[in-house]
């Protein structure tokens, strides 16, 4: 190794000068000195040479086979297309169907207030014709405690009774509680009569089966979305 | 003598013609992409860890972190050479792999054994310039390997892999000043590890002109 000394630069630099370091390739004074020292001069050329050949080493060849790319992460697939909607939308499917069938349930049980409220009065009535024999069959539709519409509907569909009532009015007054007795199937029996003769439904049933409809509808909603929604939510892991 | 040429580029892998398109595309997540770019340069990281660790296992290891270091970090890749950046990110795998390993800086490599990391084809019509050429670089390996592990890695990095010294500076996170110094000396002491086989370089040297 060569010592550096006041004559010679260090070797340090020499070899900055061989790899073409800007700072010592665009030193005026070190080019003037290897351009006539002969120590130098070679080590720089050397250098020169060592570094050419460092940059063309050929690289080996890997030891084994190397994986270029990380495989594709393992996720659930998502759902594509039609799927996807499907799920996107359950769970506002899920919230109408409830709401659906809670208005279904609501108005149906406004409903079956109204029809027992007619039960009520159908009831009533049938009490006033029994206990009151002797009055005119028309007497009891005139009943101020009856509503014009209760009229309009049992006038119209109950004919049937009118006339049974008619002829249970002729009896006598001595077989009251004969009559009584078969006053139930009497008032039965036209009920039956009237649901198998006039197959068109009472007002009653024709107001109750559009909630009927809706609360079926939104119960099934509720129910069908509940079971994608849970069905296609991906798992985790 | 002739004046070295400061901005001589590193005559290893030249880039891909494509090269810009094919980052872009891998930048927005094509993995086709990706794959044609770390395969152009597959060998040139393999090759850094293995003179960088001096292992082929390692080495592999090594090369195949850096894959996907940099598949993860692709989409933050801020221009330059995408050679440069991905022989960075295998420079850093190979440090992880030394630190894992508490090697210290002053550390020389065992000699390679026999028919480990085997060079590939010099590919020169003549077969005694080819086998000189062989010569040269199996000692210049050889050389290496003694040099001390801090001087390798800057010389490697610099000098075999065409990094500037701010590159050296940032991979091995040291100063400026100190990868000078290490390069330069690193350089010295190859130069008379090399001393016995001058006339190798010689005759490379009359090849070339």
């Amino acid at each position: 190794m060569t010592m550096p000394n006041a004559s010679h630069p260090d070797d340090e630099r020499l070899a900055a000068y061989a790899g073409g370091d800007a700072d010592a390739v665009s030193d005026r004074a070190l080019a003037v000195h290897l351009s006539s020292c002969d120590r130098c001069r070679p080590i720089v050329d050397e250098l020169t040479l060592l570094r050419d050949a460092l940059a063309a080493l050929p690289d080996p060849a890997p030891s084994r086979p190397l994986r270029l790319i990380p495989p594709v992460p393992a996720v659930a697939p998502r759902p594509a297309g039609a799927l996807a909607w499907v799920r996107r939308l359950a769970a506002p499917a899920m919230a109408a169907g409830a709401g659906l069938a809670l208005v279904g349930a609501v108005g149906m049980s406004g409903d079956i207030a109204n029809f027992s409220a007619s039960s009520a009065d159908q009831t009533a009535m049938e009490n006033a014709r029994a206990s009151d024999n002797a009055a005119a069959p028309g007497l009891a539709a005139e009943s101020p405690d009856l509503s014009p519409r209760t009229i309009a509907e049992f006038g119209a569909s109950y004919s049937p009774r009118a006339q049974t009532d008619a002829a249970g009015a002729s009896e006598p007054p001595g077989s009251r509680g004969e009559d009584e007795k078969s006053a139930s199937p009497a008032a039965s029996e036209p009920l039956a009569s009237r649901e198998g003769e006039t197959h068109a439904p009472s007002g009653a049933l024709r107001g109750e089966e559009p909630w009927l409809t809706i609360l079926i509808a939104g119960t099934a909603l509720f129910a069908v979305s509940t079971v994608l929604r849970f069905s296609l939510t991906p798992r985790a892991g | 003598m002739h004046a070295p040429d400061p901005a001589r580029p590193a005559s290893r892998t030249a880039p891909l013609p494509d090269e810009d398109a094919l980052v872009a595309r891998a930048i927005s997540g094509d993995r086709g992409a990706f794959t044609q770019l770390v395969e152009h340069y597959q060998s040139a990281c393999y090759g850094l860890a293995w003179r960088l660790l001096g292992d082929p296992d390692q080495a592999a290891d090594a090369a195949q972190d850096a894959f996907v270091h940099a598949y993860d970090a692709i989409a933050k890749y801020r221009g330059g050479l995408f050679r440069s950046w991905l022989l960075r990110i295998t420079a850093n795998a190979s440090y992880d792999i030394l630190r894992r390993a508490q090697r210290r800086p002053t550390t020389t490599l065992p000699d390679a054994d026999e028919g480990q990391a085997e060079l590939p084809d010099l590919s020169s019509p003549d077969p005694v310039v080819e086998a000189g050429r062989a010569e040269l670089y199996r000692h210049l390996d050889v050389a290496l390997r003694r040099l001390p592990e801090d001087q390798r890695t800057a010389v490697v990095l610099c000098d075999v892999y065409g990094m500037d010294y701010g590159e050296v500076a940032t991979a091995t996170e040291s100063a400026l000043g100190t990868v000078k110094s290490r390069i330069h000396r690193g350089r010295l002491r190859l130069r008379e590890l090399m001393a016995e086989h001058r006339e190798l370089f010689l005759n490379e040297a009359r090849l070339d002109r």
